[in-house]
């Protein structure tokens, strides 16, 4: 049940970001453009813009367009009242704008806008004024000529393709990390603690069975059903990438960090579960500890816009060296010596945090044999 | 009990911690966007632009400095210096000329490289306007000439009026209103323990209890007002305890907590129902209990945005239905309207949920008989 309903979480996160991966991130904003006035530049405008960004209809109503705008279905909604070409000049615009809060995707549009009312004006005064009928076509021809001087831009050192599916693979390994914490928590951290309750533990004991090889064998239980899940997501998320990625260096390490990942938090759910106690608890933790994590480390909202405590308490987990090695391999143009050392410089803590926490609950297993 | 409490507090805390910049600052406060270009390809005219533009040259030494201009640029000897400060992350783009205007920049997402694009598209354009009315004045189309002099003379194209734009509320509050409406969601367990402590084949207290003359319906109420009151009482102290951290809902606070609650007795009654129908099998009825409402709260858009906007477009109706989804919605139409005809329609539309699960709940619990007790 815990599978299905995270495999369709992680389906739904791989789905909103496959479409937007580019070699260099550019916003690509959707408006929408309700032109009320008919008029000859209104119309023009209309037609530049259509040209110039993905557009969608909307109504002309006010809710329905603020709600869009919320919801970022369209980023920027121009409305030219009627009477729009006659004003445009004056203190009184016929004109409403709706937007989002994102600053600089408001700046893009608003720029563009300018710059066609500008060339337009432009061309108005060199024909005298106005623009005759006979010349409009030229004219907006010209401004589209103009207005589709394209620079290109390209990524430092890398392939294209390449790089596009790095961050789509970067993208899915840190919400793998959300997803395996939490059916971590769910599934081996809820059946240890059921395995460890003295009524079912003392069975498996009295019958011979060495206490040692007991814990062994939950331990390695729990790492290959944590194995298995991983191999099912990462097998998933390779559908998004394509199979072709593994021959990538960068993409093999990423999925090397990743399992060191897996080994640690295995480690530390098995601790857990040995001193929390309480299937009930423990289930109710595979919640809040994933979601802590998850935005502590920088999964769900990039570390840049985190205060600095909240990243320096996510070094305490696993996930946080997790994603520095996938921001490592995913972003940094080149890999040199000092890259190399960096990767395994967090591989090494992650194994260190597995290892200590695989140390803590040997002793405190010996310490509650020893109690009993 | 203790855990219904802790959690929620927890989650909130850290949430806030996580997502407070992302709210306050929502990229209003741009870095100066900053480029590097070889000294032996700039040009004096590229250079005039970038000027006019609230541009300015610095030194490689000085870019480290925190300047309050919309971009700098660096004049270096060489292509390699150039491609190292981009891989330093110092600059922003790295452009050249030849053999045509280009720019580098590195694959990290980030607004630059289309603020760089935008800037440069913008100066290529300005170039084929000049030749653009050269052309037209030679071939005739532009056939006074004279014209051109007004130019000359001062240019004032129009200029949008940027105070006419309605700035939405920000969609960046859909993570603080979906995770509220996931907290007042999230009582479901109090729900179902309400109907454990109801029904004799769900729990052996219960069971020595159901001996008494009790009517189960009172039994029932007097087990689930408690309960009612106590989370009611959490989910306003939840709302008091995220504004202390400085999210912001807006100032309509009676209706963000008629929200809440609504939710909250919501989820009590739906948490009831599923207890009711699936009287055996707990671990599953848990499993649901937990995982349902975190995905709903992630279709929702509580983890990532764009989830949100995607289910806008193609499945609407799944926030339309969910109470997570109306419990957000309603947040932010009070947000953005107050007390609107929508918001009291999503006051209704969770009113008829409820309702729905109430009569659930009755059903399910009238008239059972127990194979055995």
């Amino acid at each position: 049940m815990y599978i299905a309903i995270f495999l369709a979480i992680f389906l739904g996160n791989l789905k909103s970001v496959t479409g937007e991966t580019k070699s260099l991130y550019y916003v690509e904003p959707t408006i929408a453009i309700i032109d009320e006035d008919k008029s000859q530049l209104s119309t023009n405008l209309k037609s530049y813009l259509e040209s110039r960004y993905k557009t969608q209809e909307v109504e002309a109503d006010e809710d329905k367009i603020k709600d869009k705008v919320f919801a970022k279905s369209i980023h920027y909604v121009i409305r030219m009242h009627e009477g729009f070409e006659e004003s445009i000049k004056t203190d009184d615009q016929k004109y409403k704008g709706y937007s989002g809060s994102e600053a600089s995707v408001n700046r893009l549009i608003e720029y563009d806008v300018q710059q066609y009312l500008t060339y337009y004006n432009l061309y108005e005064i060199s024909l005298g004024g106005e623009i005759p009928e006979e010349k409009m076509d030229w004219v907006q021809g010209e401004i589209q000529n103009i207005s589709s001087q394209e620079v290109d831009g390209k990524v430092l050192g890398s392939d294209e393709n390449a790089t596009n599916k790095l961050t789509t693979m970067y993208y899915f390994l840190s919400f793998l990390i959300y997803i395996l914490i939490a059916i971590g928590f769910a599934s081996v951290g809820v059946t240890i603690v059921l395995m460890e309750r003295r009524s079912v533990k003392i069975r498996d004991l009295v019958s011979g069975y060495p206490a040692w090889m007991r814990s062994k064998s939950i331990f390695f239980s729990s790492l290959i059903w944590m194995s298995l899940i991983w191999l099912l997501m990462i097998i998933v998320g390779l559908t998004a990438t394509g199979f072709e990625i593994l021959q990538n260096s960068r993409a093999l390490l990423m999925i090397v960090s990743s399992f060191v990942h897996v080994i640690s938090i295995t480690l530390i759910i098995i601790l857990l579960a040995n001193m929390i106690q309480s299937d009930r608890v423990m289930a109710l933790a595979s919640t809040l500890f994933s979601l802590i994590v998850a935005f502590s480390s920088g999964i769900f909202v990039p570390r840049e816009l985190m205060i600095k405590e909240l990243v320096l308490f996510s070094k305490i987990f696993p996930a946080h060296w997790d994603i520095n090695n996938l921001q490592l391999l995913a972003f940094d143009t080149t890999l040199g010596q000092a890259e190399y050392r960096s990767f395994f410089v967090n591989l090494a803590i992650m194994l260190l945090m597995g290892v200590a926490a695989g140390i803590l609950n040997l002793i405190l297993n010996r310490s509650r044999e020893r109690s009993e | 009990m203790i855990w219904n409490i802790i959690f929620p507090i927890a989650y909130l805390t850290l949430f806030s911690l996580a997502l407070s910049k992302v709210v306050t600052t929502s990229d209003v406060d741009l870095d100066t966007v900053r480029i590097v270009m070889p000294s032996y390809e700039a040009n004096e005219d590229f250079r005039e632009f970038l000027d006019g533009v609230d541009g300015q040259e610095i030194s490689v030494d000085k870019l480290s400095e925190t300047n309050d201009v919309f971009l700098e640029y660096v004049l270096v000897d060489s292509a390699e210096k150039a491609e190292e400060l981009v891989s330093d992350k110092k600059v922003h783009a790295f452009v050249e000329f030849e053999p045509e205007l280009q720019f580098t920049g590195t694959g990290e997402p980030s607004v630059y490289p289309s603020i760089v694009k935008q800037l440069l598209d913008s100066y290529k354009g300005m170039k084929k306007s000049e030749e653009s009315i050269q052309n037209a004045v030679m071939d005739g189309t532009i056939s006074n000439p004279e014209n051109l002099m007004a130019l000359e003379k001062g240019f004032d194209p129009p200029k949008l009026d940027l105070s006419k734009r309605y700035e939405s509320v920000s969609p960046d509050k859909i993570y603080f209103f979906v995770s509220f409406a996931y907290l007042a969601f999230f009582p479901l367990a109090a729900g179902a323990q309400v109907v454990e402590n109801t029904e004799a084949n769900q729990n052996v207290y219960t069971m020595r209890k159901r001996l008494g003359p009790a009517s189960k319906l009172k039994v029932f109420f007097s087990s689930l007002v408690p309960l009612l009151v106590f989370q009611l009482l959490l989910i306003s102290l939840i709302y008091v305890y995220s504004k202390f951290l400085g999210v912001d809902y807006g100032e309509h606070h009676l209706g963000n907590l008629s929200l809440g609650w609504l939710g909250t007795i919501a989820s009590m009654f739906t948490g009831a129902a599923l207890a009711t129908y699936t009287p055996k099998n707990k671990n599953f009825r848990q499993a649901l209990m937990i995982g349902v409402p975190l995905l709903i709260a992630f279709l929702g858009g509580m983890m990532v945005q764009n989830i949100y906007t995607m289910m806008q477009e193609k499945f609407p109706i799944i926030n339309k239905i969910s109470p997570i989804g109306m419990i957000s919605d309603g947040l932010y139409i009070l947000n953005a309207e107050g007390y609107s005809a929508r918001f009291f329609q999503k006051l209704s539309a969770l009113s008829i949920y409820l309702l729905i699960f109430v009569v659930l709940t009755l059903v399910g619990l009238r008239r059972k008989k127990y194979e055995s007790i």
